[in-house]
């Protein structure tokens, strides 16, 4: 027993002098160097290291297997910085008079990062993956063949360029819905009969991944035989920090020269790095628009001039400034300004008719509610501050909003059962089409209309949406679009507050790195020195 | 033996809350919120793809058969089997709870022997204070502290992630601050009534080392406390130092299972219900072996 002690000792003091010199020998990490930059150093061009806040990398158990902010893969179409259908594997295309076939002539000379060429035999297998899947899960958009080409019909090759899609109606948006998400490209040697990714995918973008690890990281590397211009970075990595607090102290330690996604950095946050001459930032508008929904189903908010008090009664500038470091612009009407048929309307604030209002409504008395908040975007958004705002706004009314941090199933259940009377939260473009915007939000017997507890009626509303899916050009969609954005402004389906911004920080010691509405130009990024 | 009834209680609790608790996981399998808001018709066909239109009872028992068979189904929300995510996620975990333990072991067992040995003197008292001060900060206090001053500030660490045994130091610290002071007031006061007993006076008189005394006689028959701790300490990091992971971006098990429970991912919620319950029951084991080893009388009782 004796000599066991005794070993147990001796192994106390190794492993503590062991301990001790772990930690003395653990050098100080060079400035300017992330630990894997540092470890880099030595070759000719260190990767770029950037953090995100989730897994943008999320691999085959994901239908797109990546974000398209990584650009690894391309769609047919792709966006312009105004949400508008732009030339991306498709050169062009043309609608058939009824609207029923599109064409679209395929760009030349593309290949994907396994070799294999980009033609019309790669799309339509794409397409048959697009059946074979159906519905797709994904943390990005989430796939469905029947809401990205309602009326599917079928493909067809008419030349190894150039494709023909069938729709059984008229489907003059097509290439709306198809842009980014809606036509990923992806080698049909990557995907089983069942859709299913069988590795790491080959794409045809700037980027293409070769290695990542769930949860922690994914490393890009330049795709050499790219049909555009080359990206600048010849090795990226994308680490996943979940919490903001160390996303923010990765950035000064160095070990990340950015940040990309929606909502990674609190603008608060970002607004201390920006305290600090390393750091500069970039602003995009996006494609978020946060709003209040009010429970229309009920007393008092079923009365208009209730929902038209509050929508005066909150200051949106003040939000913007107060909380959002002064990046995003007030909103007016429920569709997001990155959209092309969006019109610029007044945002008022004039409390003093809002009272008046109010007060037309309540009476002498005062409303007691709740206000449901999801807990999920409090981490993203500054949605403690802003509802305490809110409710602030509220009492003045003669509504006294109780908040409730809610996670998502509790939040959902409350909306759908009509058990709030007021609520925050988010709203994406799916593309630059706003006809499923409207349609969701004003139309009487819509799904997330019913499902929110909106209780939103409007014949006229009702009636445009009807005219808008029968309208064969864009033009007389348009007008319609315009006319719908009127109507929610002046009817207020929802009280939206603001257009979201991406404000994203980088190190300067990186340059070429911009925010776009959807993701950054990772393409451009490089070293400054190099 | 009484292991399976537990296991099998666990599962059915966490089946039947993931069945209670608000919120469709055939929704939260197809919603991508504030952008991509599911139909009705895509949310039934989720429902029966899942498996979900069957009756409860047939769904439990069809869990519990797979299970058993070592399959623990696929993911609602990401369709990926739930064995390959806990194969990835396990060692990240045990990459900290594993050393977590020997430091806390070791550092709150030696601390507590320590000033239980010197209850009145300077040193009993700094680590009575150090003890308590670490009972009372919680974890991801000092994982924020870790962060920005060793991490951020003097940059001697990485502030986040896994990889490298560097990448260890600051949630190893973390996670082991608060079980190092519970171990080490176990500890001290274990041994202040080992001292007091008449067999340590009698070792004593009988001119026998004090060394001896307490190395042989009174840590032993101290450590039963601060080893039962640590089992549960060590079952407890292992499920839920989601915080620590967080904060280090450690993709552990914890991670695993605040997503599984936020978007109803019921095999999931029940894989981590079975993989947790499991480590409990075998620190549980552990106690019991260690004990009966340190103790002849809990030995002789098993016999």
């Amino acid at each position: 027993m004796t000599a066991k002690k005794r070993n147990a000792a001796n192994r106390l003091v190794r492993l503590l002098v062991l301990g001790t010199l772990l930690l003395a020998s653990v050098a100080r990490v060079p400035a300017g160097g992330s630990v894997e930059g540092a470890a880099a150093a030595s070759v000719p061009e260190p990767e770029i290291v950037l953090a995100s806040g989730r897994d943008i990398v999320p691999g085959p158990s994901d239908f797109f297997f990546a974000s398209s902010i990584v650009r690894v893969w391309e769609p047919l179409v792709a966006v312009d910085e105004s949400w508008a259908p732009v030339p991306g594997l498709a050169e062009s295309w043309e609608m058939s008079a009824d609207g029923t076939e599109w064409t679209f002539h395929l760009r030349r000379n593309v290949i994907f990062h396994d070799g294999s060429v980009f033609d019309a035999d790669a799309v339509l297998a794409n397409f048959s993956r697009y059946e074979a899947v159906g519905t797709g899960r994904s943390r990005f958009y989430g796939f469905s063949l029947s809401r990205f080409y309602p009326g599917f019909a079928g493909i067809e090759k008419v030349d190894d360029y150039t494709v023909r899609i069938l729709f059984d109606r008229a489907s003059p948006t097509v290439p709306f819905s198809m842009t980014s998400f809606g036509s990923a490209m992806w080698s049909p040697a990557s995907f089983d009969e069942d859709g299913a990714f069988t590795g790491i995918p080959a794409g045809t973008g700037p980027f293409r991944v070769v290695e990542r690890v769930d949860d922690q990281y994914a490393v890009l590397e330049r795709s050499d035989d790219y049909w555009g211009a080359p990206a600048k970075a010849s090795r990226v990595r994308i680490r996943v920090i979940p919490d903001a607090n160390t996303r923010a102290s990765a950035f000064r330690a160095e070990e990340i020269m950015a940040v990309l996604d929606i909502g990674v950095l609190p603008p608060v946050l970002a607004q201390q790095l920006l305290e600090d001459d390393r750091f500069a930032s970039t602003v995009a508008a996006n494609s978020i628009i946060h709003y209040l929904s009010l429970n229309a189903t009920e007393y008092p908010f079923s009365d208009v001039r209730m929902r038209r008090a509050v929508s005066l009664a909150v200051d949106r500038r003040l939000i913007a400034d107060a909380f959002y470091a002064g990046v995003p612009a007030p909103a007016s009407h429920i569709l997001n300004h990155a959209s092309p048929f969006h019109i610029d309307l007044p945002v008022d604030h004039d409390p003093e008719t809002a009272r008046v209002l109010a007060h037309e409504v309540l009476g002498d008395q005062r409303f007691q509610t709740t206000f449901v908040v999801p807990a999920a975007f409090v981490e993203r958004f500054p949605y403690k501050e802003q509802a305490e705002y809110v409710q602030s706004v509220l009492a003045d009314l003669g509504i006294d909003a109780e908040i409730r941090l809610l996670e998502w199933g509790a939040f959902r259940e409350a909306q759908r059962n009509g058990e709030y009377g007021i609520g925050m939260q988010i709203q994406g473009l799916p593309n630059g089409e706003p006809w499923s915007i409207f349609s969701s939000f004003m139309r009487t017997d819509s799904g997330q209309n019913r499902a929110y507890s909106l209780g939103f009626s409007d014949p006229e509303a009702d009636r445009l949406i009807a005219q808008a899916e029968q309208a064969l050009d864009m033009e007389t969609r348009g007008n319609i679009y315009r006319e719908l954005q009127r109507i929610s402004a002046r009817e207020l389906p929802v009280v939206p507050l603001i257009n979201d911004a991406n404000l994203l920080v980088h190190n300067r010691r990186i340059e070429g790195y911009e925010a776009r509405v959807y993701g950054v130009t990772i393409e451009t990024m490089h070293w400054a020195d190099r | 033996m009484q292991t399976v009834p537990i296991l099998i209680g666990l599962s059915l609790a966490a089946f039947l809350l993931g069945h209670i608790a608000p919120g469709d996981p055939a929704y939260f399998a197809l919603v991508v919120e504030g952008f991509t808001e599911p139909t009705h018709a895509e949310i039934e066909a989720m429902r029966i793809r899942l498996g979900l239109d069957r009756p409860p009872a047939e769904q439990y028992l069809q869990w519990v058969v797979r299970a058993a068979h070592g399959d623990l189904g696929r993911s609602f929300r990401t369709g990926a089997r739930i064995s390959d995510e806990i194969a990835g996620r396990l060692p990240v975990t045990l990459s900290i709870a594993l050393p977590a333990l020997v430091v806390t072991a070791v550092v709150g067992i030696g601390l507590g022997t320590l000033a239980g040995r010197h209850p009145d003197s300077i040193v009993g008292a700094v680590i009575e204070a150090i003890s308590g001060a670490l009972i009372a900060t919680p974890g991801f206090l000092i994982a924020i502290l870790l962060v920005t001053q060793v991490g951020e500030r003097v940059s001697w660490l990485p502030v986040a992630g896994i990889g490298r045994s560097v990448h260890l130091f600051l949630p190893v610290l973390s996670v082991s601050a608060g079980a190092v002071g519970v171990t080490a007031r176990l500890m001290r006061s274990a041994v202040l009534e080992e001292q007091s007993k008449r067999y340590v006076t009698y070792a004593h008189s009988r001119g026998t080392l004090p060394a001896r005394v307490l190395w042989s006689h009174i840590v032993p028959n101290s450590l039963p406390a601060a080893v039962t701790f640590l089992a549960n300490a060590f079952a407890g990091i292992i499920g839920g130092a989601v915080i620590i992971e967080s904060i280090f971006a450690i993709p552990g098990l914890g991670s695993f299972a605040v997503q599984a429970v936020l978007n109803r991912d019921l095999p999931a919620i029940q894989a981590f219900v079975l993989i947790t319950g499991i480590a409990y029951v075998a620190a549980q084991f552990c106690v019991d072996m260690t004990l009966s080893v340190l103790d002849p009388r809990i030995r002789e009782a098993s016999t």
